[in-house]
């Protein structure tokens, strides 16, 4: 680990926080549990393009725990870690597969996070009825990964120029 | 910048959102006509109300409380005091099918459920 990569890693951290943070003020879409942006996966994202899946990993931990300690509780945790382990993984797969573009690698991320999301719920609350959500959530993940992949991808270019 | 595969990834999505949501409907909705609603804290069943009167009930427990009305039929979450509040937002269920969710007080109100398990009961 270099200096340069621990200070990226920071810096990336740091910015998937406040993205979680600032998505926590905005009024839901709509008023289903589960859809959302997910704004800071564009964090999660850069952190793995640009520094390699294991960063990638860290991001998303450290960027659970602290959401958790901060702003949330326990029952927060277990969804956002769900959420965040079951999307890391599928992006990391599709990833490897090397023929999806930084908006495939996104829209797979966001509709394994609700996938990871109802799973717990369903879990928590103990009620196989939830899974009436799933549809819903996998278009919601689908129309936020979009999004947040073209972002992605427009501040991967910023960022390498800036490497350069 | 969104290549073929991406956009055959999103169609398979999306393929698979509508089978899902039609084979959901096929297995949730029925032609029963429930007359009770059911209210579930933590997994066990709190309490069990008539659907046909019309009144509004508060559930308090632990510093929590969740208000919900019965009208003509239809039950609707009109008051918490939960961190998202999305469970009164959330649309008005009938007497077919239907759920309210409130995650943050892992409170869920349903339509008909405990017909259903009574009878899936006496089958095991």
């Amino acid at each position: 680990m270099t200096i340069k990569e621990i200070s990226y890693l920071g810096v990336i951290t740091a910015f998937a926080i406040v993205l979680s943070y600032f998505e926590r003020m905005l009024p839901p879409i709509i008023p289903i549990p589960g859809v959302k942006l997910g704004l800071s996966n564009l964090a999660l994202l850069v952190s793995i393009y640009l520094l390699g899946n294991k960063y990638g990993f860290y991001t998303m931990l450290i960027k659970c725990l602290s959401v958790a300690i901060l702003f949330g509780g326990l029952s927060s945790f277990l969804y956002s870690i769900s959420g965040g382990l079951f999307s890391y993984s599928f992006m990391y797969l599709f990833r490897k597969l090397k023929v999806f573009s930084v908006v495939g690698v996104s829209v797979i991320g966001g509709v394994a996070h609700n996938l990871g999301q109802i799973i717990i719920a369903t879990i928590i609350i103990g009620n196989i009825k939830l899974l009436y959500y799933f549809p819903i959530l996998i278009i919601s993940g689908v129309i936020a990964g979009i999004g947040i992949g073209i972002l992605t991808s427009y501040t991967l270019n910023y960022l390498r120029v800036i490497n350069k | 910048m969104i290549n073929i595969f991406d956009k055959v990834l999103i169609a398979i999505l999306i393929l698979l959102a509508i089978s899902f949501n039609i084979i959901l409907n096929n297995v949730f909705s029925s032609d029963k006509d429930y007359r009770s609603v059911t209210v579930t804290i933590n997994k066990e069943i709190y309490d069990t109300y008539d659907l046909t009167k019309d009144n509004t009930y508060t559930i308090s427990f632990e510093n929590k409380f969740n208000t919900f009305s019965i009208e003509n039929g239809y039950v609707k979450m009109t008051d918490a005091n939960c961190r998202d509040k999305l469970c009164t937002s959330q649309r008005k269920i009938n007497n077919n099918f239907g759920t309210i969710v409130c995650l943050p007080h892992n409170l869920i109100i349903e339509v008909g459920s405990d017909i259903e398990s009574e009878i899936d009961s006496i089958v095991q």
